[in-house]
């Protein structure tokens, strides 16, 4: 008897929460059009240089979105679900870093900022490669791709904190970065362009986004059996939004 | 610093052979001075998110863009084969003169716009659809679960399309999917619509029980068929019936105890 009142009681309560708290309601805005004309395309402008910095550029006409039809074509700029009209921005806060003189045994660093803006756009994606290792002017000597303490790639962070691993490598830090950088401490290589490695993704989202901020850290250490000279290579970043 | 932006970030046009049509761009640089190098390749998707790879290959000549008026042309011959052209306007800036002879590395950018081209001659490319996949948990807890459906379809047509449609659960909450463009022969997982933002399509109650059937329906682009899919979970009290049993047995254990 007893049993079956607990039952009972189970029952209606479990009933009563699952009308109270599962009630939902459709919205109206889910039935709006799919597609939105967000600005008309006008088809015209100029180019219009300004002050110091370089515009390709300027227009006062179409600057973003339109739809129009005509024989023979049909035409869409932009996401029309995003009411927007931000363009797709990266910027990095520098065009060099400079590591100093390389004292053996002990790592020099040095971080750039990140940022992009896809708020115009699905999402995005940003890669990156070196044209080579780290050279002399005369290609002699390099400075190999960090292995990390133990082994790490262009696609695969690990840890490297021991002062008696050498190379040069990077960090990610911020938003949207990979996940395989788990700590400041982890680093990977660059994918190098001299032997034909693919550009590896360092930061992508995908979804819409402003002010998307990360830090890259590179690292380099050098034994103390490497050659003088100065080294440098140079890192392509290639900033694509999402189709 | 580098700092570039690219305006429409994405392009899409379909088109006759022997039509001509033209886009103008905005990019600018707010950064340090420097060159610009437009260049347009093909790209090939990166996965199923919507990324891109951006390959060697060239496009046909009859896909331009001049960079004294920021304009791109595309006027295909009226030979051009009815097929889908994947492309990517890039603007590269040149790397830095080093005058330091510092131990260094120097930044080159890229900044890309993708374009979605469809050559037809009626206008009416082949559009077909598969539901990859339409899935969700079978079972979940009636508390702390919220319900998120896994939505890939595969473009296996001649053209890129945009799904529109959404997701029906027990014919009362719907989630409205996102209209992302599908590439010809490849797949893309659909995110979906919260007003503007792009979101996991979930199901938020706060508490559900029993079985929740999740009614998938769209069509692509103006074509009148609807695709369809169906997805079940089960929600129960998982959490509550462990209480009470837990309860349960405190109250066995203390009754015994007095007794």
């Amino acid at each position: 008897m007893k049993r079956s009142k607990v039952l009972v009681f189970c029952v209606v309560f479990l009933s009563t929460t699952y009308y109270v708290l599962s009630t939902v309601h459709g919205q109206e805005r889910i039935e709006s059009p799919n597609y939105r004309i967000v600005f008309p395309n006008l088809n015209s402008g100029a180019g219009i240089p300004t002050s110091s910095n370089y515009n390709l550029n300027s227009t006062i006409g179409q600057t973003a979105a339109g739809l129009f039809s005509s024989n023979g074509y049909r035409v869409k700029a932009g996401f029309q679900y995003i009411n927007s009209i931000i363009p797709f921005s990266f910027s990095i806060s520098d065009i060099q870093k400079n590591f100093g003189t390389l004292t053996p045994d002990t790592p020099s660093t040095s971080s750039s900022t990140i940022i992009v803006s896809a708020g115009g756009a699905g999402g995005y994606s940003i890669k990156a490669h070196e044209n080579n290792p780290l050279k002399t002017f005369d290609a002699v000597n390099t400075i190999i791709d960090t292995l990390c303490d133990t082994t790490c790639s262009e696609a695969v962070a690990a840890s490297w904190t021991s002062s008696t691993k050498y190379g040069f490598g990077f960090n990610m830090n911020g938003n949207d970065v990979p996940a395989d950088f788990t700590t400041t401490d982890y680093y990977r290589q660059f994918a190098d362009k001299s032997t034909a490695e693919s550009a590896a993704t360092i930061m992508s989202s995908v979804n819409v986004g402003t002010s998307r901020t990360a830090t890259i850290t590179y690292k380099v250490n050098v034994s103390s059996v490497q050659p003088a000279g100065t080294y440098q290579n140079i890192i392509t970043f290639t900033a694509i939004p999402s189709y | 610093m580098i700092n570039l932006s690219v305006s429409p970030p994405l392009f899409e046009a379909i088109i006759q052979p022997g039509k001509t049509v033209k886009q103008l761009y905005t990019v600018s640089n707010n950064g340090n001075e420097t060159t610009l190098t437009p260049n347009l390749v093909y790209f090939v998707p990166d996965g199923n998110w919507g990324n891109i790879s951006l390959t060697d290959s060239k496009v046909p000549d009859w896909i331009s863009y001049d960079q004294k008026s920021s304009i791109l042309t595309i006027s295909p011959p009226e030979n051009t084969p009815e097929t889908d052209h994947f492309l990517t306007l890039t603007f590269e800036t040149k790397a830095p003169i080093d005058l330091t002879d510092q131990n260094s590395t120097s930044y080159k950018s890229i900044i890309g716009t993708n374009i979605l081209l469809t050559i037809s001659k009626d206008g009416n490319p082949k559009k077909s659809a598969e539901i990859v996949e339409f899935s969700a948990p079978k079972i979940v807890d009636s508390f702390f679960s919220p319900i998120t459906y896994n939505l890939t379809l595969a473009n296996t047509g001649n053209s890129f399309w945009k799904p529109n449609g959404k997701i029906i659960i027990n014919n009362d909450k719907i989630i409205k999917l996102a209209p992302f463009n599908v590439l010809s022969n490849y797949k893309r997982n659909i995110s979906c619509l919260d007003d503007e933002n792009l979101v996991e399509c979930t199901l938020q109650n706060k508490f559900n029980i029993g079985k929740i059937t999740a009614k998938l329906e769209f069509s692509i682009d103006d074509d009148p068929k609807i695709y369809k899919a169906e997805t079940v979970t089960y929600a129960f009290p998982f959490l509550l019936i462990l209480v009470f049993l837990v309860l349960g047995i405190i109250v066995k254990v203390w009754r015994k105890k007095k007794r």
